[in-house]
């Protein structure tokens, strides 16, 4: 891979890491105080929290590790849109996770149906 | 390196790591498992549950890993044209391993299901005891 696609993919993986790891801070809190809640084995939780990360980790990882493919006589612009269609998959795909991960607790707490505090 | 040898290296190489994405992402979630297969109210089914989750993981992590293509879909190639690219094989590497990682997401979702239902069991058990 020639050195200014390699630099483009690097930029790429960094901000969909900190991006992936801004949306684990913003949600892990709340969802750990809910899942203790409603699932009652610690297992459970851990098993849920660990699963989220990883998904979260495999769909961004499997954008961004498609590469970027440009001519060496690419302009820096050309870079530019390159990481941001990149980008732009790795969001398409967390959305979808999140939205199939918010459906699948709202299903397990309807199902478990945790005790009112 | 000739184009042979880069061919079959990187191939081997690229099979191997998707082999590691789905051993990793079984020793990630193994103990939590374990845990929910050790409360299942049926022990054999703790043991299918612990025993069918490695595995699994691994062979989606390959299977997606294996079924991806040299030839090319719409553009078909050549042996001799795919093994004196050397980018092309490094896109059909790259290729395999995002695939691979998509299947590895989607079986820890089709997981995240099995456990749900493996919950569920679990809470029924507590409720029917606790009558």
């Amino acid at each position: 891979m020639p050195a200014y696609n390699a630099a483009a993919f690097l930029f790429d993986l960094v901000i969909s890491v900190t991006v992936i790891l801004i949306i684990y801070n913003l949600l892990g809190k709340s969802l750990r105080e809910l899942l203790d809640k409603v699932v009652r084995i610690p297992a459970g939780t851990s098993f849920y929290m660990r699963a989220l990360l990883l998904v979260l980790f495999c769909t961004a990882l499997s954008k961004v590790v498609s590469g970027i493919h440009q001519k060496p006589d690419a302009h820096f612009m050309e870079y530019v849109w390159a990481v941001a269609t990149d980008i732009s998959g790795v969001f398409d795909n967390l959305i979808l996770i999140i939205l199939a991960y918010v459906a699948v607790v709202t299903i397990l707490v309807v199902v478990l149906k945790p005790k009112n505090e | 390196m000739s184009n042979e040898t880069y061919l079959i290296v990187s191939y081997l190489a690229a099979g191997l790591l998707c082999f590691l994405f789905g051993w990793g992402a079984c020793v990630w979630l193994r103990r939590s498992v374990n845990g929910i297969a050790d409360a299942v109210p049926q022990r054999k089914w703790g043991d299918l549950l612990r025993r069918s989750f490695p595995i699994s993981l691994v062979l989606f992590a390959l299977i997606s890993f294996l079924s991806v293509t040299y030839y090319g879909g719409c553009d078909p190639r050549t042996y001799e044209k795919i093994v004196t690219d050397r980018d092309y094989i490094t896109q059909v590497n790259q290729q395999q391993l995002s695939k691979s990682l998509d299947s590895l997401a989607l079986a820890v979702g089709i997981w995240g299901g099995i456990i749900l239902l493996g919950l569920v069991a679990i809470r029924r058990a507590e409720k029917s005891v606790s009558k």
